[in-house]
This record gives structure tokens, C-alpha cells and sequence, in this order.
């Protein structure tokens, strides 16, 4: 082959490939999602696709995203250019991405605003509240953290209801065992977000605050040492080691704790026993089983998410006009109820109307929990968090969890066995340098 | 004809320049010069030029000094422990017997394993209450009182990630020190015998020195590989903080990809210092 060939033949594929690229006039938004587990994204998968053929033009491509790899993910397409256009993230991560002028708050207002301001719960809509009022996203669904307990168990020893810091404590000595490797409690002590979101109703319900009400860091007073105090207290009666959330899980399902903290998507393993753990498994676990949503001591504290859709800013004109239509889209109606029954209880819905919708609780795993699971979501209302202080909203929150600090301080006083007061001013420190 | 020849020499060679280019050379250069920037998230918000400020803030932060004494000590032991277990398995494997052939093969098993499959297994062997460690030890054979996290908890990690990585990569070392221990020639074994050599002169004097530069470097190789090890360690345990695990959390945990860049700056440098030295010293190239 001469060289004048082998050159017309570069130039020809050159000219193929430039032309296939110009060819394609569709509209691509890119969606991520946390729900990585196959069966949920299944109905993600459906769901596009009815929505693509319902929209011809658009096309979106879904990439599931691990919760804990979202800062990481995040960071590394913002440095590439190549962001999604619709994200559905927790809270925090909406606040981070805010701060940073990511959002696109217009194009969420114009969302909020067609479906309803009215039919949101108005404690969804406070979480992702920006500074001057509006919405950095539009709230999807959310879930509701507590302590799940065996009420069989605890009416066998004559034990209350893990609701108050003495009760838990009580309840987790007596049931805890090490030699059957049978324990008292599970509780996130790794450096991960799991165990920023337990201890998060331990610190609320003793008045402790990451922010006070001028944005500055308060993680080292008394109550917060206090509260550190009593996770450490409550953490000798955890299995050995760090535990995350797969722990909480799996050890309950199999009867080793009678205890232990899991948000509501613990539900449908629960009640129907759809989970991918494998192993042995409690008999009528759904019948045996009740929620302490609420935690009380000095106050009384409930914690959960909101995890919110949220358009990013810098996107093509086009591709926001898709990201709009797709997220009223997933709002409306039978696709909402598609989308929040693939993990039933788990994902509650954020709009009154489909909360009290006859087709929602039409579910197995719902019946079984009955008027409970109205309650639950209604739960969403009242969630208290540490990045939301008196009405005003600290975006700072998002870096502190970003780097997951709580969590690392926590894993640090339990297995380094460092004191209260050594943690706190610890990640005092730490904090105040992140949010720098 | 000649001039033309050349023209085409270049024009021949010009996609391995480019590659190399556009794979090394900019990425270093890029690295750089974010080293000297506060880099902001947002790409329509422009970074900031700070100078040497990254620099000196890493350098005087104790994090920083205590994931470097870390990497020291996982990078010392596992380039130790490999080198020393490959060259014992492989002494052993040199020698004739039944099997030999397949035990050979079952040695690469855990070099040749996807990674992430090994750290489950691991994870799972180690699991602190279902775990079959747990289970034999302690409730089994009572070496110790009570079940623990071999793994994930803070004060067992570091010898975790140790062994593990040692475990992992042992193989590699042993199918090159095997390679050179077939070269050797018989006839200095038979020649040493004659002179009267102990089994333990005829190692120290015949098989050490031949195996010189295949020891120099596999030493080398690994010290690199394992300075700059993400995966294992992070996979494993996350809890033990080496220079990789620090930066990854300085640039992207944090979104502060200037002083990931630094870090990286400052490791290199430091890499290549030892390089040089060891290649000039201690292999004497």
C-alpha cells in the first residue's frame, strides 16, 4: 500500500465518524441515581423507557451512583465538564452542589410551582431551601430513620420501647451476649455516612448542634460531648469493630441483635422478604418487629432524608427542556407510584396527594404495616438535621459530610478508644478547616 | 531517497510521540500546574493562582507526615515480605518432585483473582460474626476470648492490608525469581559440590548473586507499585490512611484538587529521588 492510500483511507474514516456524530439529533440528558440494586433498577429502566416513548427526541441515560461515591463522582465530572443533567441525591449533597452555584433553583421553582407548592409536604420543601427562600431541587421522596426492635423479645424481659437513652442502654446490657455472638444493638460507628445519620438523633435529641444560629461550629459543647458520651457507652454493645449499614441489616434479619438503626428501607426486607441477604432469616420477622422513630431525651428527635431531583446548571437549552419534562414526568400520578413502590415504605412520597392516594398504599408491603406506614411518611415533616438551625440553612453541612467527619470522629473514640472531649475538639478542628 | 526515507521515519513514528505525549507528558505538566492553583469546582468560575501556598500547607500538616510514615511502613514490609516469600517459594519449587507443575500453577492464584472478589472473600473469611476465622479460633480452638474485626477495626487494619497485599502478590516475584533459578547453570552447582560447598555456601555464593538483578528489580517495581497502592488498601480498609488514600480524600473528597496535585507532586519527587539512588547504588547500573 502507498503512503497516498493509507492517507485517503484516514481521511475517509475520519469523514465516517464525523458524520455519524452529526447525524444523531436526539436530546441526551444523563440521570444519576442512588438506587443501585438491580430489582429497583429494573423500574428505573421501565419507567425511561416509558418515558422515551412517550417523548421521542429525548433520551435519557441512567447511571447508578453508590450513595457514598457521590461527592467523588461528583467532583470528578465537575473537573471533566461532563456533569449529569439530573441528579437524585440526599439533601446534603443538594446543599453542597447549591453552594457551589451548581443548580439550576429557576427551572426548580417553575417545577415545584406547576405540580403544586400546596401538595408538598412543607418539611421536604424546607430541606432544600436555599438561603433566600427558594428550592435548590424538587423534593422526590424521602425516608425516615429510627431504632427497629423485636417487641416479641423486649415483652419477654419486661423491656419499654427503645424511645428514651435510658431504655436503649438498658435494653442493649440485657441482650447483649458476645459469646453466642449475639449483641445488643447496631449503631454506625465506621467513617461513613451511616454513622453520621445515627448519631444524628442521639446529638438532636440532647440539644446538640454542629452549627449555632450565627453558621459557626459548635461540635465541641457540652451537650455534644455529652451525646459522644453516650454513643461510646452504647457502642461496647455493638458486634466487634466498625459497622455499617449492611451490619444493621444483616444481623437483624438473622436474630444475632434485637436492635439496631435502619432507615425505613429495611421495610420490604422486612415485611416480604425482599432483600439480597442470604442466610438465615427470622421467621414472621414483619409480625415480631415495631419502629421507635422517635427518640427522646432532652427533646425529642426524628431524623431522615429528603432525596430530591435536582436539575445542574451549565447544561444545553434543549437538554434542560428534557430534564424538566422528565422530572414532572416521575412526579406524576401512576409513574410516582411505579417509581415509590419498588421499594415500598422505603421511598415515601413527598406530595400529600399521593400519600393518601387509595393506588399508594395498595401494596403488600404496606398493608402489612397498615395505618403505620401513613404515619411514617408523615415522619417526613418533622425531620431534624444538623446543617438546618432555626429556620436558616447552612450549606457548609454538605462538606462536612462529603468527608464524612462525624463518622470518622466516631470510629476514631470507639476503636481508638479516644475520650468525649478529645473527639469533639478533634472534629471541631476538622470541620472548621473543611468549611474554610 | 535517503531524505525521504527519514521524512517517513518520523511520519512512522510521529503516533508513538503523540501517545506518549499526550499520555505522560501532559498529564505531568497538567498536574503541575494545578499544583499552584486553588481549583474551583464550577468550570464557568476560574482558578485562582496561589503559588507555592499548597505546598507549604502540606508540608506542615501532621495528617500529611502521619499517612507518609504509613506508606513507609506498608511499602518497607510488603516489598520484604513478597521478595522474601517468592524467593523461599520458588527455591522450594525449583526442586523436582510429583506435582511440581501443578502446585506451580496453584502458587498464581491469588496474583491472577480479580481483586475486588479476593477482598470479599476476605472480608467475609475475617467477618467478625459469621466470619470462618472467628469461628475456628475463637469458638473452636479458643486462642482468643471473644470475636474481633480482623480487618476493619483500626488497630488490626494496618497488619491486614499488610498481609493481604503480601498474599496477593507474592506470585509475581516467585514466577520471576522460578524464571531465573532455570537459568543457572548446573555446572557451578557440580563445580561447588567437588570443592566441598554446604548447601547453605552454595546458596549464599551461586544461586544469591545470580539472582542480583532479578532481585534488584522486582525490589524496585514493587516499591513503586506498592507507594502509589489505592485500590487494596481502600477496598480493604479504608481506615488505614496511606499517601494514595490521603490524597484521593485531599482532592476529591474534599473537592481540593490543588493540593491533591501537590501531594502528588511531592510523591513523585520523592519517588524518583529513591529511584535514582537505588538504581546508581545499590544495583550498580
Amino acid at each position: 500500500m502507498s503512503r497516498r492510500s493509507l492517507l485517503m483511507g484516514l481521511v475517509v474514516i475520519m469523514l465516517v465518524v464525523m458524520g455519524t456524530v452529526a447525524v444523531g439529533a436526539t436530546t441526551n440528558i444523563e440521570y444519576w441515581t442512588t438506587m443501585t440494586e438491580e430489582n429497583r433498577q429494573q423500574v428505573i429502566r421501565d419507567l425511561v423507557s416509558k418515558f422515551e416513548s412517550e417523548n421521542p427526541g429525548i433520551n435519557v441515560e441512567i447511571v447508578p451512583v453508590e450513595e457514598n461515591d457521590i461527592p467523588t463522582k461528583l467532583a470528578a465530572g465537575m473537573a471533566a465538564g461532563m456533569l449529569p443533567e439530573v441528579t437524585d441525591m440526599g439533601a446534603e449533597m443538594v446543599l453542597r452542589l447549591g453552594a457551589e452555584e451548581m443548580l439550576d433553583v429557576q427551572a426548580a421553582a417553575d417545577i415545584i410551582n406547576k405540580i403544586g407548592r400546596d401538595d408538598f409536604y412543607e418539611g421536604a420543601l424546607k430541606m432544600l431551601a436555599t438561603p433566600e427562600g427558594g428550592n435548590f431541587a424538587v423534593p422526590f421522596h424521602g425516608w425516615v430513620q429510627g431504632i427497629w426492635y423485636r417487641k416479641d423479645l423486649f415483652a419477654e424481659k419486661g423491656l419499654k420501647p427503645p424511645t428514651t437513652w435510658e431504655n436503649i442502654l438498658k435494653a442493649a446490657k440485657e441482650f447483649y451476649s458476645p459469646d453466642e455472638q449475639k449483641y445488643g444493638i447496631v449503631i454506625g460507628t465506621n467513617k461513613d455516612a451511616f454513622a453520621r445519620q445515627t448519631f444524628t438523633q442521639y446529638a438532636l435529641s440532647n440539644n446538640a448542634r454542629v452549627f449555632n444560629e450565627k453558621g459557626e461550629i459548635v461540635f465541641n459543647s457540652p451537650e455534644m460531648v455529652e451525646a459522644l458520651k453516650y454513643y461510646k457507652e452504647l457502642a461496647q454493645y455493638t458486634p466487634p469493630g466498625p459497622d455499617g449499614w449492611r451490619d444493621s441489616r444483616d444481623l437483624y434479619l438473622s436474630g444475632r441483635v434485637p436492635m439496631m438503626m435502619y432507615s425505613t428501607y429495611i421495610m420490604d426486607d422486612i415485611g416480604v422478604g425482599n432483600t439480597d441477604y442470604e442466610g438465615f432469616f427470622v421467621e414472621d420477622l414483619g409480625e415480631k418487629t415495631a419502629l421507635a422513630n422517635v427518640m427522646t431525651h432532652k427533646s425529642s428527635a426524628t431524623f431522615g432524608q429528603v432525596s430530591a431531583l435536582s436539575i445542574i446548571k451549565g447544561n444545553e437549552e434543549p437538554q434542560v427542556a428534557a430534564a424538566r419534562k422528565f422530572i414532572e414526568f416521575m412526579l406524576t400520578g401512576e409513574n410516582y407510584i411505579t417509581y415509590l413502590h419498588m421499594a415500598p415504605g422505603g421511598s415515601n412520597p413527598v406530595r400529600h396527594s399521593i400519600a393518601s392516594d387509595p393506588k399508594y398504599l395498595d401494596n403488600p408491603v404496606l398493608k402489612v404495616y397498615g395505618e403505620e406506614a401513613t404515619n411514617i411518611a408523615a415522619g417526613l415533616n418533622n425531620i431534624g438535621k444538623f446543617g438546618y438551625v432555626g429556620g436558616n440553612v447552612f450549606t457548609d453541612m454538605g462538606k462536612i459530610s462529603a468527608q464524612f467527619i462525624i463518622g470518622e470522629a466516631l470510629l476514631n473514640m470507639i476503636e481508638r478508644d479516644w475520650t468525649p472531649e478529645e473527639t469533639a475538639e478533634w472534629a471541631q478542628e476538622k470541620m472548621e478547616k473543611a468549611i474554610q | 531517497m535517503s531524505k525521504n526515507e527519514a521524512r517517513l521515519g518520523y511520519f512512522l513514528i510521529l503516533p508513538t510521540v503523540i501517545l506518549i505525549a499526550g499520555l505522560i507528558l501532559y498529564p505531568i505538566g497538567y498536574n503541575l500546574t494545578l499544583s499552584f492553583f486553588e481549583v474551583s469546582l464550577n468550570p464557568a468560575k476560574g482558578n485562582v493562582f496561589i503559588g507555592l501556598q499548597h505546598y507549604l500547607e502540606i508540608l506542615t500538616d501532621y495528617e500529611f507526615w502521619s499517612s507518609f510514615k504509613t506508606s513507609v511502613i506498608f511499602t518497607l514490609s510488603t516489598v520484604l515480605g513478597t521478595t522474601l516469600l517468592g524467593l523461599g517459594v520458588a527455591l522450594l519449587l525449583n526442586r523436582e518432585f510429583k506435582g511440581r507443575t501443578i502446585l506451580r500453577g496453584m502458587v498464581l492464584l491469588p496474583y491472577v483473582t480479580p481483586l475486588i472478589s479476593l477482598v470479599f472473600g476476605w472480608k467475609y473469611l475475617f467477618d467478625p460474626v459469621f466470619g470462618m476465622f472467628n469461628y475456628i479460633f475463637v469458638d473452636m480452638l479458643n486462642f482468643f476470648p471473644h470475636h474481633l474485626n480482623w480487618i476493619e477495626s483500626p488497630q488490626f487494619a494496618i497488619y491486614a492490608v499488610i498481609i493481604f497485599n503480601i498474599w496477593h502478590n507474592f506470585p509475581f516475584s516467585f514466577l520471576m525469581i522460578l524464571a531465573e533459578l532455570q537459568s543457572i547453570s548446573g555446572t557451578l552447582y557440580e563445580a561447588a559440590e567437588v570443592d566441598g560447598a554446604s548447601a547453605w555456601q552454595k546458596f549464599v555464593h551461586i544461586t544469591l548473586p545470580e539472582l542480583k538483578f532479578v532481585i534488584g528489580a522486582l525490589v524496585i517495581l514493587r516499591t513503586i507499585w506498592n507507594f502509589y497502592k489505592f485500590a487494596e488498601v481502600y477496598l480493604l480498609s479504608p481506615a488505614v490512611e496511606t499517601l494514595p488514600v490521603y490524597v484521593y480524600e485531599k482532592a476529591f473528597a474534599n473537592y481540593n484538587f490543588g493540593q491533591g496535585a501537590a501531594i502528588a507532586t511531592i510523591l513523585f519527587i520523592f519517588v524518583l529521588g529513591f529511584i535514582l539512588y537505588y538504581v546508581r547504588r545499590v544495583l550498580e547500573w
